[in-house]
Formats: C-alpha cells, structure tokens, sequence
C-alpha cells in the first residue's frame, strides 16, 4: 500500500515535471530569440578571454561571421586605448564583481574603432568563475556627434579668445596716439614754454596723428580679411609669386644680401585666393629679409611638399630667429614684436596666421635665436 | 626731500616719454628723469644701480604695459624677484595708455602698483603726487 501510493505520487511528479520541461524549453527558445533580435551586443568569454558565443547585433557591429568569431579573443576585439583597462577589468570580473557603465571601444573586423557602453558580468558556478558576459550598446554615431560638438565649442571658444584679444589690442593701439596726442596738446597749452619744446611738440603730434592713420588703415585691412568672402580662386604658380614679391620688395626695402632658393617640384600650383597667398609669401619672405644676421650668408629656403591629401610648404631661413620658449604662444598675435631695434609694426606674422586660415590652412613655427626660423603651412587638397 | 627723487620711465614710446618728462620736469623741478625704451635695459640698469652698498635716490616708476619682448607685467614680475632691499627703494606706477578693466583689476590687485595712471600724464596728477610724497615720505 505504502509502496503504491509512493509510485502514484512519483508518476504525478513526473508528469508535472515533463511540463516544467516544455515550459522551459519554450522559455529558453523565447529567451535566445530575444537574444538573437535586440540591438544590445552580447558575447560570452571564458576566463582567458577568448570568445565562446557572441548574438547577431554583436557580429553585426563587428563585423564578424559565426564562423570567424570563434578565432577571436580580446586583443583582436578591443582598441589599444581600451586595452589596458579591460586587462585590469578582467582581474576584477575574476574577482566576481559585475561592471556597470563602462565605456570601451572595439575595433571592428574592418579596424575601425566603434564607441560602446555597457556592462560585464561574472559567470559563476558553484561559486567558481568561469567566465563572463558583455552587454554592450554601440553608441559610435552619439559620441562622434558629441566629440564634433565638442570640437566646435573649443573652436569657437577660441575663436572668442582670439576676438577678445583683438579688441584690447585695438582699442589700446587705437588709445595711444589719442592720449599722445592730448598730452601733447596740453604741453603746448602750457604757459611759457620754450621754441624747441613747441617745435617738438608739433613734430611728436605728427607722428602721433600719422600712427592713428596708420591703425586705422590696418583696421581697415584686417576686418577686409575677415569679411570678404568675394574674392576669386585661381590657380596660383608658387614661382611666379615669389618673383612678383620679390620685385616689390626691391621697390620698397633696400633689401640686403639674401639668397632665395625654391623648390616646388612636388607641387608649383595650387588652387586659391591669390591675394591671401601673395600676402603669405610676401610677409614671409620679407621677415627673412628683415631679421637677417650680420654674420652668415643669409639664406631662405622655401619648398613646397606633398603628403597624403596636403600640401606642405615650408618657409626656412637662417636669420635672427625668436625665442619661442619665452614668446611661443605671442608669435602670431597682432602688433608683436620681437626684435624691437629693426623696425616693423607686429602685423606680418598676424596677418600671415589670419591669411592661412582663411584659406583654410594650419600654421606653425620652429624658431632658434641665432640659428633661424621655420614656417610650416599645411593645406588640405 | 620732495625734489630730491629719480624717475623712471619705460615705455618703447619716445612720444611719451617726451611729454612725461617734459610734464615732471615743471612740477619736480630737481627730479633726475631716465626714461628707457627696451624694458630689458631698464632691468639691467636697476640690477646694476640698485645694489645694497650703493645709495640711491629714492625712486618712481612708470611703467607701460604693452611693449614687445616685454610686457610691463612680465618687467614687473622679473622686479619682484630682485632683493627686497632694491623693492624698498621703489614706488612702481602702472602708466599706460589701456582702458581695458583686466588691466585695471590686475594693477589694483598686485601689491607692488601703487596706482594706475592712465594716458596722458597729466599736471593735476603730479601735483597730486608731489603731495602724496610730502604726505607719505619713504620709510628708511
């Protein structure tokens, strides 16, 4: 009796089981469809890192067949900037903590680097790990849009910057020939004064009076710069250009001894505004000629270099040269000046710097005192 | 004491400095005015002069602020370095011809600027300097 009613009951267990087993087996069927359609990138590692299964969203982002995944481990998986931090990651997930939040990126099949964020956690049986499993979403399009918005705001603080900078300048270049001058009105208004104190006094009011003019026209110059957009683009022979400003520095600048030597062979035209590139090479080329030492066989070496979609052109010649530790970031800034005994306004290099970027080049410089200076223009093409 | 003092003027700007001596001359009439255009020169010169064994008269500066090479702060940042011995010797004058507030804000912060005087110089203020020297003798 004992033993009958046992064998029922075991007969009842069995038949709910063989349910539980079906509901399972369509639960686990659900669940892997689940994990086949959503866009979240799962994989699953064993302890040494190597890939055991990953879902379709996670080949499909990197890239990879079913068949190619199974090669894989970590190093083939993750960019070199992530990789350190997923080495340290791992001791942690050996450890049986689960990572929230982490930010990594993946390089794709391809080699490209995708941006993602998710989590990883510890596999665990019996309390012994064995491995873990990432869920990670592919967030590249967001961080790109936020990486471009970032860059736009550093430029255009420092375009800000740059602005800021320009209105001190201005308004305190504009303030000196103004307060000169009112000074120098009150000197003559005074009683008893000399002859030659007065005579001075109109000279010095010229010159202040021709200072304001001359601001006033670099304004004028400058904020053309800034605003026209009109201009025409042709294409510009470098040869060429460097004879014409030659001849018009022959006619304003008793130029002394200077070789110039040209190579354009990787590239004498390019495409652009002439007036910004005549200006480019003209303040250049006459910098070389201006701050030359008296003791070497002054020289200026101008080349033009071609690499991967740029045009690299160089500026370099043996003359005084700027100490750029001490004036570095000042260099481009507008009515600097560097060597105070040789006359010039600050303005060359200013509206060199301005000129580049308006054909939408970078500038650079390297500089010794005594030894010389290099400019480097980068264009894209 | 009043008369028996030393200006030194550095601005790069000989029109200035042509007015500013000019104007102190009239009001300090003992007063020995050197006026430099290099900042640098005039760092070298108050190195050399200004020495612990050496008595000197008891100095003004004006200082301008935008000159090439160096600016009037980066002069006064290189003076704060030379011995306290040399500093006691000086009243420094900011003299320059900007409007701008940072300027303004960073020569009533700094404790070696005893004021900032704006472009042009005029008679009103070195008479209201004479006073303020009669007022305020240097300590020795």
């Amino acid at each position: 009796m004992n033993l009958l009613k046992k064998l029922v009951l075991t007969n009842e267990q069995l038949a709910i089981s063989k349910d539980n087993q079906n509901r399972l087996r369509e639960s686990e069927l659900r669940f892997s469809h689940l994990v086949e359609i959503t866009d979240e990138m799962i994989a699953s590692f064993n302890l040494r890192g190597k890939i055991l299964s990953t879902n379709r969203s996670w080949r499909e982002n990197m890239g990879y067949s079913e068949e190619s995944v199974k090669e894989l481990t970590l190093k083939d998986i993750i960019a070199p900037e992530s990789y350190h931090r997923a080495k340290t990651n791992l001791n942690q997930l050996n450890e049986g903590i689960t990572l929230n939040n982490e930010s990594w990126v993946f390089r794709t099949a391809k080699g490209e680097d995708i941006y993602v964020e998710g989590s990883i956690v510890p596999i665990l049986e019996n309390g012994k790990m064995k491995g873990s499993q990432s869920f990670f979403r592919n967030i590249t399009e967001r961080k790109n849009e936020e990486l471009l918005k970032e860059k736009v705001t550093n430029d255009l603080i420092k375009r800000m910057h740059e602005n800021e900078q320009f209105c001190y300048i201005v308004s305190h270049n504009l303030r000196t020939p103004v307060a000169n001058i009112l000074g120098l009105i009150a000197v003559m208004k005074e009683e008893s004064i000399s002859d030659r104190i007065k005579e001075n006094a109109i000279n010095e009011l010229l010159v202040s009076s021709e200072k304001l003019d001359k601001v006033i026209k670099d304004l004028n110059n400058i904020l053309d710069v800034k605003q026209d957009e009109k201009v025409s683009k042709e294409l510009v022979n470098f040869n060429e250009l460097v004879s014409e400003v030659f001849e018009n520095l022959n006619k304003i600048i008793n130029r002394e001894k200077i070789i110039i030597k040209t190579n354009f062979e990787a590239l004498n035209e390019f495409p652009g505004y002439k007036i910004y590139l005549y200006s480019i090479f003209y303040n250049l080329i006459s910098n070389s000629v201006k701050y030359q030492r008296k003791d070497v066989d002054s020289e200026l070496i101008i080349t033009s270099e071609l690499q991967i979609n740029k045009l690299i052109l160089r500026f370099i010649d043996n003359g005084l040269g700027i100490d750029l530790t001490e004036h570095g970031t000042k260099v481009f800034g507008l009515y600097k000046r560097f060597h105070p005994k040789i006359a010039g306004r600050g303005l060359g290099l200013y509206m060199v710097k301005t000129h580049v970027e308006k054909l939408g080049g970078k500038i650079s410089i390297k500089s010794e005192i005594n030894i010389g200076t290099e400019i480097t223009i980068e264009f894209e093409i | 004491m009043k008369n028996n003092v030393r200006f030194i003027i550095i601005d790069d700007d000989a029109t200035n400095n042509f007015i500013a001596e000019h104007l102190i001359k009239r009001v300090f009439k003992e007063a020995e005015i050197i006026s430099f255009l290099y900042p640098e020169e005039s760092l070298t010169f108050i190195e050399n002069e200004y020495t612990e064994q050496k008595e000197q008269k008891k100095t003004i500066m004006l200082l301008d602020i935008n000159m090439p090479i160096l600016t009037g702060w980066e002069l006064l940042e290189k003076f704060k370095k030379l011995p306290a011995s040399i500093h006691s010797q000086f009243r420094i004058y900011i003299h320059s011809s900007s409007v701008s507030k940072q300027d303004l804000v960073q020569a009533e912060e700094d404790p070696f600027v005893r004021d900032y005087i704006l472009k042009p110089l005029s008679n009103a203020y070195l008479l209201k300097l004479q006073a303020e020297l009669e007022d305020f003798p240097w300590e020795d």
